[in-house]
């Protein structure tokens, strides 16, 4: 027993001396930021490929632009001192998200972004306690707020995102099928769906019959968003019915769906998948692995929802005065969502871009009026 | 004579001096010397707590002596754990065996010293050296039955076919009788002579003094962690080894007078016992009265398990009736039957008598936990319960530092009394005695059965059930025996002859 | 030596070894420590940062009210447990049990209409059925069939996981209609089951030694149940028959039958305790913090419990102990996240070696005593 305790303190001596002997000071920030903001993302966290790297996304421009920097952050992204930005991530489950924000609240962050739909209650308790912090919520809504509330909800119009998605998969489709697969199933999602179907309906007259447009959900709750296991699964069965482009609104297990139309395309079908949130394309084709690069390759194309342009925006509209509560809608109109074109699908989807890029202005002109639910898709005027 | 003198010349094989080992609070070992010779059967022979064990686990590297050297071959080893042991050539055949139940005779031969051949698995050569090992010393064991399958006389085969295996020379064998038959026995002790004549020790651990008397060679006595005496077997004798053990002569013939009887205390008529098709017991009828030991005598493994079950309550019968004390309670549950005032000496106090690693004044209420005195509204009163204890540990003679110490530090013969005491103590009308001097010592088997008779004569009906006929007709005033399930025959003790009985125990004659 | 001498000994080394075991959780924990700040000294981060970072994190007030808190799921979950291991028997169950005790508690919350003083009592025992039914299963398999819980239960809780899924989607669905949450969950509870906080009362004790409890730390009745939990397990395993009878069938079921106990009774008992304790677990979330039962309620404090219980060696006042220690340890991954640059998804892996180290060194050492023990007694 005695061997045991001095074995224990010894090594607890040993350790702490050698490694305070190699602690270097860490760049103690002797100035104090002029603002701190703080963001918590959604289960999946960093490198998600989608959802949480457009947010941060948004704050490496936030950094940039207003000379600041993000705390420990592995990337060391580094501008100056006048901003500091802080990101947390959940547990798995994510019933801590009340705790991360509050912790942010606690320690003087001005603004404070949540990501995801899930922050909804959690914010709205953390918010009461700080009148005077800032809340962002990114993809919620939060009732009876105004402007001078202490939160902002901010939200894309996905559905028209995903119109101009749905245009190019109707456009480019050999078959003449194309899949959907949804995540959690919940309005939101839905809002992906209808505006993909009422997109490539648009385009394509084939897709208007019954059976061509291939849909289905992963689940009913937040872990359908990361469950590709499940994803491949859905994914695969479209491809056995013909379908060869797949739009997926399914943060990580979206993974899942890009694995099985790589898989297909190795068994010689000519194939496509189309991305969600942030270009997984060229997240993809920047990958370190030659099978991840060759998956890139696969994705046509991706439904741009800016969550970084949100995140800038809002941090932005803090930093300049101009802040307001309330609820913010990114459309079209202020590249709040868009499709993706990059160096790799540029030479893939450049023969359509015209015509997308044309129902994009009639949409900002309000000549086309993107359904959002599925009873505005049944009296949906296709031309 | 010449024969020792022979001996005397050689170098021993194994010798201890002056081994010291204390506890805290026991010195163990004493300064013991001890030789062991080839071609030598070295009985050690003492009380429960004498030190024995003690010291073969010295022997055998599990201990570290405190003092006092070991000479192998008369070169000084330091044996720090036993695969140094195994390395020397010692083998040990625990009390509880070491066999993987899963695995195969062979397998559990090899088990930790597997031969490999161009790094695979040898097993064609290790078959043939076990069956060479099994030739040469006339014990046959199917390689390829799992150990589980086997009665516990092979698988103490297998323990030692393991230690032949790795070619022990020495070998210590610890109580090695006390879970066999007679049967078994007789085929061990052929088994340990053809290892003796091919020139290997043996160190036997025992204290049936009828089998020490038979087998060895030489004997070493041990009281309280000394050696009080070593000696060849031509100067031995039954008594001189107990009076050496327990340090005063004892009366093995136990005074047990025939009193008045009284009514019927338990009664089974026509009982049978039916387990998957087998009837385990059939029609079994007895009766015990107060006042007098109604002893059942078998070899093991004719019923008398299920016999112990179906009067205590833990098995119902298929048919027939059991009455106590003029009540049918053929369908009371064992708390039901128990509270009518059966006490309970059971066949295995370890793993059933006690919970060996509590207090014992909580084991003091282990079948009596349902009486007033223990619990008031389901709260138990540990003042009562610590007071019950220390009366049965002063009452019963139980050596034990204080009653708050747990079961497992009492010694085995202190463990009975504690138990007998137990089920004494609360003044039952039937008391169920199954082998109640099992690995018990000397001393404390008179003092149990001085306890017993005494419980007689106050007038309690007693059932002794015992595999030791001498036990059976120094206590019973009526015997029957068990064969197969069914009493065969009944005596007076008066007509009963150790003779008699045991063609009867074996089926030889029947009514 | 005489008899005399026999009897009177020294009274042993037994204090040695209540030493070495009561240190144990202690060496424990100061080894978790270590093995943080070395896994922490790998990633490039300093590991003295990283200590500092728990340690101010950890026992700030805020930290300290988190701490406390966040134990008392773990606690009801630990007791759980123990009680299960009290009686030999290994209840892997409670995440199962808990998940639908949960269910029914927000069920009975949310519809049916009652005066609080009935109310509340009735979304306990709710949750105390839920648990009893999910173990019900196991137990009656267990008795009559011999089948192993550990199988059984496993399997149920991954039945639970469906059953809740499905009753939260069908019959108890809180949303459907409500367009603006996408939170899957039940109706709120009516006001009348919420449970009271027990802020005033406990600051008002807590404040005599300068210490309060913020307003946004869960201080409910579900302290109060903890309490109880512990203080009736306590009581019944050590004073009393029946629990006498538990310790004794977790001890060895053939003396057990031998002492006349009737052992099926005795284990369906057990369980059914077991298993009503488990579904007080997800009450605080519940009733207290979300006022609605989700499927996405925090999971995993079963697991967590058998870990709590086996640090606490199933004592009911011990897991009080242990299941503080579980919260920090959960705790010093949120100061690693919030001061150092290690990454979230090692924090988990961080966590769960200093509880593996906790538990890995309290046991080597237990056996070491036990060891020492067995020596003395020969």
């Amino acid at each position: 027993m005695k061997k045991f305790t001095v074995g224990i303190l010894v090594a607890l001596l040993a350790v702490s001396l050698v490694l305070s002997g190699c602690t270097q000071p860490s760049g103690p920030t002797t100035t104090e930021p002029k603002y701190k903001i703080g963001l918590v993302f959604d289960i999946g966290g960093r490198g998600d490929h989608s959802f949480n790297d457009s947010a941060y996304n948004g704050l490496v421009r936030l950094a940039e632009e207003f000379e600041g920097y993000i705390k420990d952050d592995p990337d060391n992204v580094n501008y100056g001192t006048e901003v500091e930005l802080k990101y947390l991530e959940p547990k798995e489950g994510g019933q801590d998200r009340e705790q991360l924000l509050r912790t942010l609240a606690e320690e003087g962050y001005d603004l404070i972004f949540g990501i995801g739909f899930m922050f909804t209650d959690p914010m709205i308790n953390v918010a009461k306690d700080f009148p005077d912090t800032k809340f962002a919520i990114v993809d919620g809504t939060i009732d009876g707020l105004d402007e001078q509330s202490n939160i902002v909800c901010l939200n894309f119009k996905q559905n028209e995102g995903s119109f101009l998605v749905g245009a190019i998969a109707g456009l480019k489709t050999q078959t003449n099928k194309v899949g959907f697969v949804g995540g959690m199933q919940s309005t939101l999602i839905e809002q992906f769906e209808v505006g993909y179907k009422a997109g490539a309906m648009y385009v394509n007259p084939n897709l208007r019959e019954a059976g061509n447009i291939l849909s289905q959900y992963i689940g009913t709750t937040g872990d359908a968003f990361k469950d590709p296991a499940r994803g491949t699964e859905i994914a695969s069965t479209f491809l056995n019915q013909d379908a060869d482009v797949i739009y997926h609104a399914s943060g990580a297990s979206g993974a899942g769906v890009f694995q099985a139309v790589y898989d297909a395309f190795k068994n010689g079908k000519d194939v496509w998948a189309i991305g969600v949130d942030s270009d997984q394309g060229l997240v993809y084709k920047s990958s370190d692995d030659p099978e991840q690069q060759a998956m890139g390759d696969r994705i046509m194309t991706s439904m741009l929802k800016r969550v970084d342009t949100s995140v800038y925006l809002t941090g932005k509209d803090l930093m300049e005065g101009q802040w307001k509560g309330g609820y913010r809608d990114f459309g079209l109109d202020v590249d709040g969502v868009g499709y993706a074109v990059n160096d790799y699908n540029r030479s893939l989807i450049e023969d359509v871009m015209p015509q997308v890029d044309e129902l994009k202005q009639k949409i900002i002109n309000g000549e086309i009026v993107v359904p959002t639910n599925n009873e505005e898709l049944q009296t949906f005027q296709l031309p | 004579m010449s024969k020792v003198d022979t001996i005397k010349e050689r170098i021993p094989l194994i010798e201890l001096k002056g081994i010291t080992k204390a506890f805290p609070g026991v010195v163990a070992n004493d300064d013991i010397h001890l030789t062991l010779y080839e071609g030598e059967i070295h009985a050690l022979v003492g009380e429960n707590g004498a030190g024995k064990t003690t010291l073969m686990k010295i022997l055998y590297g599990e201990y570290r002596a405190d003092k006092g050297e070991i000479f192998v071959r008369g070169k000084p080893v330091r044996i720090t754990n036993p695969s140094v042991a195994v390395a020397l050539g010692i083998g040990m055949v625990h009390q509880h065996f070491m066999l993987v139940p899963g695995l195969t005779v062979l397998e559990n031969i090899i088990l930790g010293s597997e031969p490999v051949k161009n790094a695979v698995l040898d097993i064609k050569s290790a078959r043939q050296k076990i069956e060479d090992i099994m030739q040469k010393n006339a014990m046959p064991v199917d390689l390829d039955t799992y150990v589980e399958d086997l009665p516990v006389g092979l698988q103490q085969r297998v323990e030692i076919l393991k230690l032949l295996y790795r070619g022990a020379e020495t070998l210590v064998l610890d109580e090695p009788t006390a879970v066999l038959t007679p049967q078994e026995t007789t085929e061990l002790f052929k088994t340990l002579k053809a290892l003796k004549e091919q020139g290997r020790g043996i160190i036997f651990i025992s204290h049936k003094l009828n089998e020490v008397l038979e087998i060895a060679d030489r004997i070493t006595v041990i009281r309280r962690g000394r050696v009080v005496g070593e000696m060849p077997i031509e100067e031995a004798s039954k008594e001189k080894i107990a009076e050496m053990m327990v340090g005063k002569p004892v009366v093995l013939e136990v005074e047990n007078p025939r009193i008045e009887v009284g009514g019927h205390c338990l009664v089974l008529k026509d009982v049978v016992y039916e387990e998957n098709g087998v009837k385990k017991l059939d029609e079994i009828s007895f009766s015990v009265h107060a006042g007098e030991i109604y002893g059942v005598a078998g070899v093991e493994g004719n019923g008398q398990e299920e016999l112990l079950k179906i009067i205590s309550g833990e098995i119902y019968p298929s048919a027939g009736e059991i009455y106590i004390t003029d009540k049918v309670v053929n369908r009371i549950s064992p708390m039901g039957r128990r509270q009518l005032g059966i006490g309970h000496i059971p066949a295995d106090r370890q793993a059933q008598g006690l919970f060996i690693d509590m207090p014992l004044y909580i084991n003091v209420v282990v079948g009596w936990h349902w009486r007033k005195e223990f619990q008031k509204r389901g709260i138990l009163d540990y003042k009562v319960m610590r007071s019950t204890a220390s009366t049965v540990v002063k009452n019963f003679d139980v050596r034990t530092p204080s009653v708050e110490v747990p079961a497992s530090a009492l010694s085995g013969g202190n463990q009975q009394k504690f138990v007998v005491g137990r089920e004494i103590s609360f003044d039952p009308t039937l008391l169920l005695a199954a082998y109640p001097t099992r690995g018990v010592d000397v001393g404390a088997t008179e003092f149990i059965y001085k306890q017993l008779i005494d419980e007689k004569v106050r007038g309690k009906a007693i059932l002794l059930i015992s595999a030791d006929l001498e036990e059976i007709l120094a206590l019973s005033d009526r015997i029957g025996v068990l064969y197969r399930g069914k009493i065969i025959k009944e005596f007076r003790r008066e007509e009963a002859t150790p003779e008699i009985i045991g063609l009867y125990m074996l089926g030889v004659k029947e009514e | 030596m005489t008899q005399e001498q026999v009897k009177v000994q020294p009274k042993s080394m037994e204090w040695k070894y209540r030493l070495i075991e009561s240190l144990a959780p202690v060496l424990g924990f100061l080894f978790a420590m270590v093995v943080m700040m070395v896994t922490v000294q790998f990633i490039g981060e300093s590991p003295i940062k990283a200590l500092s970072a728990i340690l101010t994190f950890s026992f700030s007030q805020a930290g300290i009210a988190y701490i406390v808190s966040q134990s008392i799921p773990l606690i009801i979950a630990g007791e759980a447990n123990a009680i299960a291991f009290q009686a030999g028997v290994f209840n892997i169950g409670v995440e199962g049990q808990y998940l639908f005790g949960a269910l029914c508690a927000g069920v009975a919350g949310a519809y049916l209409n009652l005066p609080t003083y009935i109310h509340i009592p009735v979304v306990i025992l709710a949750g105390m059925l839920g648990g009893m039914i999910w173990i019900l299963i196991p137990a009656l398999l267990k008795i009559y069939k011999g089948v192993h819980e550990v199988i059984s239960t496993i399997m149920m809780n991954q039945i639970a996981s469906a059953v809740i899924l499905y009753l939260v989607n069908g019959p108890f669905n809180g949303v459907r209609g409500v367009s603006q949450s996408f939170n899957l969950r039940t109706p709120y509870m009516e006001p009348t089951a919420v449970f009271p906080s027990l802020h005033n009362v406990i600051n008002s004790v807590t404040g005599l030694f300068g210490f309060k409890f913020p307003h946004y730390v869960a201080v409910d009745l579900s302290w109060l149940i903890a309490l109880i939990v512990v203080v009736v397990l306590w009581f019944l395993l050590f004073k009393t028959s029946l629990g006498l009878r538990i310790r004794w069938i977790g001890q060895n079921i053939s003396a057990s039958v031998y002492a006349g106990v009737d052992v099926k009774k005795t284990l369906l008992v057990t369980m059914l305790i077991s298993g009503a304790i488990a579904g007080l677990v997800g009450l605080q979330e519940v009733a207290y913090i979300s006022k609605f039962f989700t499927p996405n309620i925090t999971r995993g404090l079963g697991f967590t419990g058998l870990a709590v219980a086996l640090l606490a060696r199933n004592n009911p006042l011990g897991v009080i102990a242990s299941g503080l220690l579980f919260s920090f340890l959960s705790r010093a991954g949120y100061g690693l996240q919030m001061y150092t640059k290690v990454p979230n998804s090692l924090i988990g892996i961080i966590s769960g070696l200093m509880i593996l180290s906790v538990v890995v060194i309290d046991q080597i050492l237990r056996r070491y005593a036990r060891t020492l023990r067995r020596r003395e007694v020969g």
